[in-house]
């Protein structure tokens, strides 16, 4: 701790560590498909390879995480905090738009005391409404969409989702979308890369996918 | 030997009295029901408040049932003044659950919050609880809603409940007509003839019947 340099904090070494993700999520007929490469890079160096960057907030909700590692953690775990502090005392759990409206606002406060917390996050989840894809911003902005990504490859998955989401997809189309757009960002982003999460949420509840089930949706 | 109550434990109510009791807040209780009769009736259907009005002098009566949000309004009975402070807090806790999760306030959520509030005044000295009963009523994810919180800050979720004068009369009949099935028009019915049994000796019509109907489709 004494070794601590606060300088180089202002000219943004630490704000700038770890940023480069690749995370997609979009909605289809039953609800949501979430996905999220594992690289954590700093800069040009690969700082892990095994990030987990898809959290489970509660049965129905999930967060993808992106931009200062810290900065998300903390998020997720003051998240679900308050989502267990609300099922105790009602019985039954916030919705998935009460969750994402939360982590709005916490991340606004915070903006608006000048210090933001450095994160790009997707709330995604099905709720009694139906699925839900929501953006958050550092800002504190909340969008829901019917498909998005976040961080460093977003652009060229964006790519790949603009061109083939449709209205009503099945789940197997949804993950044949969610994982090709993955895989491409993977393929031309540097930041990017060392395997994929898949998480698929519908009335049964979050499942993730196994590596056998990723290739089996990309070979098809 | 002296009772309890010349020994002084019900001057204030941060003392228990040698039974355990909390003997100011049983008195708060008598004050709610030195108030004009609240009743709430929830079925599947929905949730009707209804109140009587009591005209003093020349007064216009006071408004009975207040809106909370677009989801729940409140009734209560006993200290006027007591209750607006509750009613703006309720109006308050309200928009800031608003305003944090951006949907409305589960009514268990609201009734929780402001049964910690009165609560506090049990228990913190120099301070008198709350002299009234609260009914919150309305519609959120679980359905039709309708809780009551006491002087003592202790919350119950209700299916029918009556509090103010006349309150064990209204009570009984309540009790005698109730059922899970019943419809809008039958609550809103029940409630009416359950304020007259209250009444006794007041005149009863319409002009002062405080009523809030709130249907639920779905």
């Amino acid at each position: 701790m004494n070794n601590m340099n606060f300088n180089n904090m202002q000219n943004g070494p630490v704000i700038e560590a770890k940023h480069g993700t690749t995370t997609v999520a979009l909605r289809f007929k039953d609800g949501v498909i979430v996905a999220a490469d594992k690289r954590a890079s700093m800069g040009t160096f690969v700082a892990s390879k095994k990030t987990e960057k898809i959290h489970d907030l509660n049965k129905y909700t999930i967060a993808t995480i992106a931009g200062l590692v810290s900065d998300a953690q903390y998020l997720v775990n003051l998240t679900r905090a308050n989502v267990n502090l609300f099922e105790l005392s009602r019985g039954y759990p916030p919705s998935t738009k009460m969750v994402g409206n939360l982590l709005a606002s916490i991340m606004y406060e915070q903006y608006r005391a000048y210090f933001p917390y450095y994160v790009a996050m997707l709330a995604c989840g099905l709720d009694k409404e139906g699925p839900h894809v929501f953006t958050l911003d550092m800002a504190g902005g909340i969008t829901d969409e019917d498909f998005a990504s976040t961080g460093s490859g977003s652009m060229i998955a964006y790519g790949v989702l603009e061109s083939t989401w449709k209205e009503g997809l099945t789940k197997d189309a949804a993950l044949k979308i969610t994982l090709t757009a993955l895989k491409t960002a993977i393929s031309r982003d540097t930041a990017t890369g060392d395997g994929m999460d898949v998480a698929v949420v519908d009335k049964k509840g979050i499942k993730r996918l196994t590596v056998e089930q990723m290739k089996a949706v990309l070979e098809e | 030997m002296l009772g309890p109550q010349s020994m002084g434990y019900d001057r204030t109510s941060i003392m228990y009295s040698p039974e355990g009791r909390i003997i100011q807040t049983e008195y708060a209780r008598e004050s709610v029901r030195r108030g004009s009769i609240a009743i709430g009736i929830k079925s599947k259907k929905g949730v009707v408040l209804a109140g009587l009005l009591r005209v003093v002098d020349l007064n216009e009566p006071d408004k009975k049932i207040h809106k909370i949000s677009e989801n729940v309004h409140a009734i209560f009975a006993g200290v006027a003044a007591d209750g607006r402070i509750l009613i703006s807090r309720s109006r308050f806790d309200a928009e800031i659950f608003r305003l944090t999760y951006g949907t409305q306030i589960d009514i268990v959520g609201l009734a929780i919050k402001i049964g910690d509030y009165v609560q506090l005044f049990t228990q913190q000295g120099g301070l008198r609880p709350f002299g009234v009963g609260m009914l919150f009523g309305g519609l959120d994810d679980t359905g039709p809603c309708l809780q009551f919180v006491d002087p003592g800050g202790s919350v119950a979720s209700c299916k029918a409940k009556a509090m103010g004068e006349g309150d064990s009369e209204a009570i009984a009949f309540l009790k005698e007509k109730y059922k899970d099935e019943l419809t809008i028009e039958e609550m809103t019915e029940i409630a009416k003839e359950s304020i007259r049994k209250a009444a006794r000796d007041v005149e009863v019509d319409e002009a002062n019947i405080a009523i809030e109907i709130i249907p639920y489709k779905g």
